[in-house]
């Protein structure tokens, strides 16, 4: 590494001469009578230490630094003080103009110390700072890759599907329906899986962003899209909310999509009273969202692990469950600082209570 | 359903060409129709073209190579507002990214933002709704 660049300000030039002689070694060294002269030298060189002496003519040491952490707010500023300044230092420590101080009387060695500490502050600064910039610019690049590897995996998928969606149109491939069935339910099957790693991906990325919400539309748009072509599932959605809600609109959605969704998967079969009832109350503090049905319920001994990413009951297996429906719900959950109470009986139902708080006050 | 329009699709996947191809040709309202691999052909056919021969609708796929949909937004915009007035622009994309999604809703050229694969019923309807056919 290059020497560091130490400017130092008195305006007593044996203190200068003597600084020179002592630390030119090590350091790069600058140095200036007044203010004026130190000001002329930050303009031409890029100075990582600027030391200077409190009782100088026409301007004292903090209002010279104040000077210099507007125009090099990267430098390092260390004030050489007396006693009686004590309270000057204080307050330009506190506001950030100076970072360290020695006080009076002092010697070489306890200046050197003092130095080399701001080259320590310096350097992790510099450190810190890279590395910031370095996980900024990985944090972009693995975002442009997750997108672009999860559009090039759906990509052949939404084609596939686009093709059986067109064969349904023609009636002499009737016959082979069956068959275009089954390729759809399989790529279905990876186009929902490829969304769930996106979902999952984004919110364990990204931070809350909050907005108004309203829980009847969102809720009426969740169930629209889900809802069985058949019909055979009665749903009702009571929302009581007189007051605005603020909260994360994305995450609020991914967990009620997979919540309903689950509530449809694991109906009981042959069951000709299948309903999913999702009851919505918001008050200033927070939201209760309680969804339940009547299908075929949880074993108690599964209530902890079903939030286990990749965990699969029994029934998950028979409906093609991925295992991250849950476990992203339990994440998005904990993001929004929520909880998530479980009631479920074998063959009677399964209710999941929500409670999210409600964010308009921050 | 009288009405005939010409549609334009812009898609770099032959495949979804096709597709798109032959789910405008069932919804029986068509003109004519022609299809672009490369957006940059597509404008080049926009800017020589008359009245006429525009398209009234058309499917624009986001992602890509050369020039993406975006790209070609902007450079659409550029084309005499006599001619661009009578055509509308449908996305048709399998992104998930948010900020594509976004970008659409944002862009005031662009009608709607349909996900791949297209829907051919949603479309149609969506398209008597804004009054397109």
């Amino acid at each position: 590494m290059a020497k560091i660049k130490v400017l130092y300000v008195d305006d007593e030039e044996n203190n200068l001469i003597a600084f020179r002689a002592n630390f030119r070694k090590i350091y790069e060294v600058y140095t200036a009578l007044s203010a004026q002269d130190a000001l002329e030298i930050l303009k031409d060189h890029i100075i990582q230490i600027v030391i200077s002496d409190q009782r100088m003519p026409g301007i004292t040491g903090v209002e010279f630094l104040e000077q210099v952490v507007d125009l090099y707010p990267d430098t390092i500023r260390l004030l050489i003080t007396g006693q009686a300044d004590i309270e000057v230092v204080i307050e330009a420590i506190n506001r950030g103009q100076v970072s360290k101080y020695i006080q009076k009387p002092w010697d070489w060695d306890k200046l050197s110390v003092a130095i080399d500490n701001c080259v320590t502050l310096y350097t992790s600064r510099v450190q810190l700072k890279s590395k910031n910039e370095e996980l900024q610019k990985i944090n972009e690049e693995l975002n442009k890759f997750v997108y672009s590897v999860s559009h090039d995996l759906r990509s052949p998928l939404t084609s596939i599907l686009g093709i059986i969606n067109l064969s349904h149109l023609l009636p002499e491939l009737e016959n082979a329906k069956p068959y275009f069935n089954m390729i759809e339910s399989r790529v279905l099957k990876l186009d929902g899986l490829i969304r769930k790693i996106i979902d999952y991906y984004k919110n364990a990325r990204s931070d809350e962003e909050i907005v108004p919400v309203a829980f009847e539309p969102l809720l009426m748009s969740v169930w629209e899209n889900l809802k069985p072509h058949d019909q055979s599932i009665d749903f009702k959605l009571h929302v009581n909310q007189g007051t605005t809600f603020a909260g994360d609109i994305y995450r609020i959605g991914v967990v009620m999509e997979n919540l309903i969704s689950n509530a449809i998967k694991y109906q009981i079969p042959e069951s000709t009273n299948r309903h999913i009832d999702v009851k919505v109350d918001v008050n200033d503090i927070n939201a209760r969202l309680v969804i339940s049905d009547n299908g075929v319920g949880i074993k108690e001994e599964y209530f902890q692990s079903i939030f286990r990413l990749f965990f699969r009951t029994e029934d998950a297996v028979h409906t093609e469950g991925t295992g991250i429906g849950l476990y992203i719900v339990k994440e998005a959950v904990d993001k929004m600082s929520g909880e998530i109470i479980l009631k479920s009986n074998i063959n009677q139902g399964t209710a999941f209570e929500i409670i999210l708080p409600n964010k308009k006050q921050e | 359903m009288s009405k005939k329009i010409n549609v334009m699709l812009i898609d770099d996947n032959k495949i979804d060409l096709f597709i798109h191809n032959e789910f405008v040709k069932k919804m029986n309202v068509l003109g004519s129709i022609t299809q672009f691999c490369f957006a940059k052909e597509a404008l080049a056919f926009l800017k020589t073209k008359g009245s006429d021969e525009w398209p009234d609708l058309i499917l624009l796929d986001i992602h890509m190579p050369i020039m993406n949909g975006f790209e070609f937004l902007d450079e659409f915009a550029q084309l005499p507002v006599t001619l661009r007035q009578k055509c509308s622009i449908v996305i048709v994309s399998s992104s998930l990214d948010n900020i594509d999604h976004a970008k659409a809703e944002e862009n005031k050229l662009v009608l709607a933002l349909f996900e791949k694969p297209l829907n051919i019923k949603r479309l149609t309807e969506f398209l008597q709704e804004n009054k397109i056919i």
